[in-house]
């Protein structure tokens, strides 16, 4: 087990295990941390799974690890691996069963305390628009037909169909539409499971918060945004489903098989790949897409669904109820980036396992507003702590393969947060505080606890003095809806 | 643990079991067994009919993946949860039987996928066991 000795310190908040620390390492892993976070994190399987992705067939640079980091089930949960495009692989365990597991923000003009009395209410109208999906369908049913143009187009189809605005396209990543989807790389599995769960939210830590607007630390950049102080923002963090969790689940049966082919030895079986330029590995891009699409237009719907609950409450009682888009993140996702590597601009593909996408400013597919600021990063905190909006910087292309955190980062097991903690008495705890809580399940609920996360505050603390992130305002939740 | 059943095993974001039996066939009854117990899904009322399960493998641990997959897949897609299980699994990785199922209850945590991540199917002095995590 990788423990703090074994790694060397390569900037205040860089840690490095180099490859002298096993032999079959083909990159360094580096971390990035405090020294509280790193010493909480060798407590778990974390840096040895990190050490494992390095094994990985054809990656640059080092393996990146975000303070927010925890084991997942192979690889890191908070880990970036970059594969060289000609001579790299595509592993979809590096990217996680929840493809395009993401984040979406938006903006209101609506003062906190101006509907302060309805906030339960609105609480209630969102719970009913938004389904959760466990043990019952979504609100836009599809035929074959209309999942496989979900799988081409995305967030378009959605919009298209009159759920948002086209304008929500433009603050979305890939503008809501990963290139390169082929529904003919989806099993009828996949197309069996996605077909009656667009729309829905999913359980364990998916959900929909009502927050508020708590401080702004870049105001050009919150301008830009539409986040003004006392105002209210909606987040809603929700992937791709049983489609996107099948379509991973075939492809790393799928690739068992391909590394006996292609002679790859690995450390762990969920780490299997194939070689990026081989047919395995562009069916599973092709599939991978159709997965991140079908997510952004889930995403799509529910915002669809937010506004209309806003408007059942809200209309008539406020100026203005609408809900505006801030930005559309993804933090599962492998993609085709050019990055600097040695001096020299090189395509690869970045993979993403809760690990957020920050593009520093100059990046062309920003829409016009953020393009000299930098995109929008969006990170949830846990259930009734803070969420934070930041932009990406230079430091994150130059460091991280344009990547930052993704959230707050799981401490405690979940059987162990629902011995210490009962959900009836977290969601009293949270409404005592002036959080409505809507949940469909308790048990639910007690595993998302608080206490069984890192302190987000901590996490973005790391990775603004590391120059991954800057930060430009801070949330408070009000209102945490949850399957 | 007594000789044939699972038992939960700490994993910070997902869930794990790990479990214990004399054979094979009952190894993967019990990871059956212990995936749904984690789920807390409870029968609902409804009818209760038989479905043939014929599944087969390059090795025990795939083999042991897709069963516990179609399961859930029975699950999310119908409603539907192992009442009783009777299955042959042998050493060519080739499991043929029947599972009765009936309705299930909306599950309390729903499972995503059932993983690789250190699932080795062994014989111990105990009898066979593996470990198998799930992401949630």
């Amino acid at each position: 087990m990788v423990r703090k000795q074994d790694f060397e310190r390569a900037g205040p908040y860089v840690w490095e295990i180099p490859t002298s620390y096993r032999s079959d390492m083909n990159v360094p892993v580096r971390v990035f941390a405090d020294e509280e976070i790193l010493e909480a994190a060798a407590g778990d399987k974390s840096f040895d799974q990190a050490v494992n992705a390095a094994c990985l067939p054809g990656l640059v640079g080092h393996v990146v690890v975000m303070p927010d980091v925890h084991q997942g089930y192979g690889f890191p949960i908070g880990g970036v691996a970059a594969a060289d495009a000609s001579r790299g692989i595509i592993s979809p365990g590096a990217i996680g069963y929840d493809i395009n597991c993401g984040v979406r923000l938006l903006s209101t003009s609506i003062e906190l305390e101006a509907i302060r009395p309805e906030l339960a209410e609105l609480a209630s109208a969102l719970y009913a628009h938004c389904p959760s999906g466990v043990g019952e369908g979504g609100t836009v049913p599809l035929s074959e037909q209309e999942l496989k143009q979900v799988c081409r187009q995305g967030s378009a189809w959605a919009a298209k169909q009159g759920y948002g605005h086209s304008d929500d396209l433009e603050r979305t990543e890939e503008q809501g539409q990963l290139q390169g989807a082929d529904p003919e790389a989806v099993s009828d599995r996949a197309l069996k499971r996605g077909r009656p769960q667009l729309g829905t939210l999913g359980a364990g830590n998916h959900f929909i918060e009502v927050e508020v607007v708590d401080e702004i630390f870049h105001p050009e950049a919150a301008g830009a945004m539409g986040l003004r102080q006392g105002m209210l923002t909606v987040m809603i963090h929700c992937g791709s489903r049983g489609f996107g969790h099948q379509v991973c689940t075939d492809y790393v049966k799928e690739f068992q098989g391909a590394v006996r082919r292609y002679g790859i030895e690995l450390p762990d079986r969920e780490l299997v790949c194939a070689p990026l330029d081989s047919a395995e590995g562009r069916r599973y891009q092709a599939a991978m897409a159709c997965a991140a699409n079908y997510a952004f237009a889930n995403r799509q719907v529910l915002a669809h669904h937010a506004r209309q609950a806003f408007e059942e409450v809200l209309a008539g009682r406020v100026p203005d109820w609408d809900l505006y888009p801030v930005y559309d993140i993804a933090h599962n996702m492998g993609k085709m980036e050019r990055h600097q590597v040695d001096g020299e601009m090189v395509e690869v593909c970045v993979h993403r396992k809760g690990a957020t996408r920050a593009f520093g400013p100059g990046f062309a597919g920003l829409p016009p507003e953020y393009r000299a600021l930098g995109q929008p990063v969006l990170v949830p905190g846990s259930m009734g702590t803070a969420s934070w909006v930041l932009l990406g910087t230079e430091g994150s292309m130059a460091q991280s393969f344009g990547s930052s955190c993704h959230g707050a980062g799981r401490t405690m097991s979940r059987t162990q947060a629902k011995k210490t903690v009962r959900g009836e008495d977290l969601r009293d705890a949270l409404e005592d505080r002036g959080i409505s809580v809507r949940a469909g399940s308790m048990a639910g609920l007690a595993e998302e606890a608080p206490l069984a996360y890192k302190d987000v505050d901590a996490v973005v603390e790391v990775v603004a003095k590391a120059g991954l992130a800057a930060k430009v305002a801070r949330l408070r939740p009000v209102a945490v809806i949850k399957g | 643990m007594t000789t044939a059943g699972y038992q939960e095993v700490e994993h910070t974001a997902d869930w794990a079991i790990r479990v214990r039996a004399p054979g094979l066939s009952e190894l993967f009854r019990q990871a059956a067994l212990g995936m749904f117990a984690l789920m807390g899904a409870e029968p609902a009322d409804g009818s209760i009919k038989w479905r043939r399960v014929d599944l087969a493998a390059d090795d025990l641990e795939t083999l042991l993946v897709d069963w516990l997959q179609d399961l859930l897949f029975a699950q999310e897609m119908r409603n539907r949860m192992p009442d009783q299980i009777e299955i042959d699994v042998d050493g060519s990785a080739r499991l043929r039987g029947r599972v009765r199922e009936r309705p299930s209850g909306r599950p309390d945590k729903p499972i995503k996928a059932v993983t690789y991540h250190l699932m080795v199917i062994e014989q111990t002095d105990n009898g066979l066991e593996t470990l198998v995590v799930f992401d949630v």
